[in-house]
């Protein structure tokens, strides 16, 4: 347990620490979020952050009846926390924390779970063509293009990964570069003030922390769930039995 | 400024030549703008033809930019790998 802690409070890395703190963040504002939710009147309109929640949750809740059916709702909570996570990790730049994004392990690990998702819904759904899958273009007793298929099932993680990770990496070293550039031409006039920064950056910050944030956020969720549906035969829906047992609660 | 400049006089040629290559590597976002200019054109044309499908268009015409940048990026992260290991 010690050494637990002299890691978190010595050892640990900026990024690592930030993203905690976000998981933290979120946790809170979900849970006194709920407690609002419950009590609250469902005859009158949802207020501030109860709506952004209810927008949140039937976002993706469309999204995934359009893109891999009612049987996968089950999965809402991970995307609403990718929608939450992702845009608050790559901005957390922005109020002078380290940017979690551009440290490698964290998008590995958002990746690693989606493609965990991706996997495991082809193994349910697959069954025995999953395994024979691997030996793909060739019959199931030449076994040559195994080392191949493998590969290729695991290049959705690294493309994954390593998207989320160059944009975040390109965005920080190119303002890196300019925070740079306009710092020694501005040590020409007055020492110990970035006059051009300060006229220049907040544009490229504009574009490459909150544009390029929802445009991240929106590709590895859409590209999640393109991903899932490529592998299951057609949008899944609920069977007929849930169905009526659900409509008789609700009557 | 002048400290990169010394810096840059102290490398070897073949320092030099790394640089140069990881210079190359980001050249692949050549072919990956091309590619993005490319889809997004094809879903205007789309967005011409149909304008009731414009959503539909929209999501997957950013599916498409994001699956064409990948290159770009690859690109961009071997240039990197190679400048963390020529220069530290």
């Amino acid at each position: 347990m010690d050494k637990i802690w002299d890691y978190i409070v010595n050892k640990m890395p900026g990024e690592l620490m930030v993203s905690l703190l976000i998981m933290f963040f979120i946790a809170i504002v979900a849970i006194i979020l709920g407690h609002a939710i419950k009590k609250a009147d469902p005859t009158k309109p949802p207020k501030g952050l109860a709506f952004i929640a209810d927008w949140l949750v039937e976002f993706s809740l469309n999204c995934i009846d359009n893109n891999l059916g009612d049987a996968y709702d089950f999965a809402a909570p991970y995307f609403i926390f990718l929608i939450t996570f992702i845009p608050l990790a790559f901005m957390s730049g922005l109020l002078g924390f380290a940017t979690p994004m551009t440290y490698f392990t964290i998008p590995l690990c958002l990746a690693f779970v989606s493609w965990l998702g991706i996997q495991l819904s082809a193994i349910v759904f697959q069954k025995l063509d999953y395994l024979k899958g691997f030996t793909s273009p060739l019959p199931t007793w030449i076994p040559v293009f195994v080392p191949i298929n493998i590969l290729s099932k695991m290049s959705p993680l690294l493309s994954l990964s390593i998207r989320m990770f160059g944009n975040a990496l390109a965005g920080s070293i190119l303002m890196w570069l300019v925070y740079w550039g306009t710092g020694e031409l501005s040590s020409l006039i007055l020492n110990n003030f970035n006059i051009f920064g300060v006229v220049i950056t907040p544009i490229l910050h504009a574009y490459f922390d909150i544009f390029s944030t929802f445009i991240q956020t929106l590709i590895f969720v859409l590209l999640t769930m393109q991903l899932i549906s490529i592998e299951i035969p057609a949008p899944v829906h609920k069977k007929e039995k849930n169905k009526k047992k659900e409509e008789k609660q609700t009557c | 400024m002048l400290n990169l400049i010394s810096l840059v006089t102290q490398l070897d040629v073949g320092t030099g030549l790394a640089i140069i290559g990881a210079g190359l590597a980001v050249f692949t976002g050549f072919g990956s703008g091309i590619a993005e200019g490319n889809v997004a054109a094809h879903a205007m044309d789309a967005i011409g033809r149909n304008p009731e499908a414009t959503n539909n268009i929209r999501s997957n015409m950013i599916l498409g930019i994001a699956l064409a940048e990948t290159t770009g990026i690859y690109g961009f992260a071997i240039a990197i790998l190679v400048l963390i290991m020529v220069l530290f």
